[in-house]
């Protein structure tokens, strides 16, 4: 796949690997890997990008003994996800468009 | 390799980073490792899983602008021992150094320039190669309908092998662009990658 176009799919698919709760960095490896190849140490900037613009925020939280740092999705975040299936609906017609071989 | 032994490496590959993209890197790293062998993986086999120490510095070293990397090794200079001396035989070597530095900098941009000056100037072939092709075809079919059928047949000839030709060069041309494109951006990182880790002993 596209560089550019996977790494737009990883920002979406880490939101919502936290959507529905708060999760942490090896969680969320294990839970977006059955869908896209990710590796822990392409999952790092792409929290620090997020954090960075504020779609989601990190909180430390203490766990057997230890901090582990707890994701959290803003409401930007949640924007960012529901940009993304507005934008699916155009891929979708644009691609039926292709498929079709150009025809109406 | 163990955990510690992991963390000590990686601490030390990024040392000139600023130290709070540093400390952020080790706590990330630490907490996939004691999470990994929580999940029931042996501690090398949670360290193995993190991929190499090179991926992850260059990972770190990409995001971090140059003139950052710069300002957290002048602050260490500063703060290491005997640091009037080193200010002051950097004062006093400037008549030296800068000109250096200037000429060093002014090689790798002329380098840059001429790299794509080459690029462009390939570009610019292709296209005279297409002109051309397109040219002959028309000619060649004007010639043809003149009767003068051999000349038009040898430009028409030509003019499509041109064209062909044209086909495949574009597939190069557009292989070497990306490869320069690519060279650049790792020129770039190797350039920041100087400034950043431990001399080795």
């Amino acid at each position: 796949m596209d560089v550019q176009m996977k790494r737009g799919l990883l920002d979406v698919c880490v939101l919502a690997a936290i959507q529905s709760e708060d999760s942490y960095g090896y969680q969320i490896i294990k839970d977006i890997r059955p869908y896209v190849d990710v590796s822990e140490s392409t999952l790092y900037p792409i929290l620090r990008r997020l954090e960075e613009g504020r779609l989601l925020t990190v909180r430390s939280v203490e766990h057997n003994g230890r901090l582990r740092k707890y994701y959290h999705i803003t409401e930007a975040g949640r924007g960012r996800i529901e940009d993304f299936k507005r934008d699916w609906h155009e891929m979708e017609s644009i691609y039926r468009f292709i498929t079709k071989g150009g025809q109406v | 390799m163990s955990r510690d032994a992991f963390i000590g490496e990686l601490r030390h590959r990024m040392a000139g980073l600023p130290q709070d993209a540093v400390e952020r890197t080790v706590e990330y790293y630490s907490e996939l490792i004691a999470d990994s062998m929580e999940d029931g993986l042996s501690e090398a086999e949670a360290v193995s899983r993190l991929g190499s120490l090179d991926e992850i510095v260059s990972s770190v070293v990409k995001e971090t602008p140059l003139p950052k990397i710069i300002e957290t090794r002048v602050q260490e200079t500063k703060k290491k021992g005997g640091s009037g001396w080193v200010i002051a035989l950097l004062i006093l070597g400037a008549p030296v150094w800068l000109p250096l530095l200037i000429a060093v900098l002014a090689v790798l941009f002329a380098l840059f320039v001429a790299l794509w000056a080459v690029v462009i100037a390939l570009w610019a072939a292709v296209l005279a190669v297409v002109l051309t092709g397109v040219a002959a075809v028309g000619v060649g079919i004007f010639e043809l309908i003149r009767l003068h059928v051999p000349q038009g047949l040898v430009l028409l000839g030509g003019g499509l092998v041109c064209l062909g030709l044209c086909a495949l060069l574009y597939l190069l041309m557009k292989l070497l662009t990306v490869g320069t494109v690519k060279l650049c951006k790792w020129v770039w990182i190797g350039i920041k990658s100087l400034f950043v880790g431990k001399k080795a002993k």
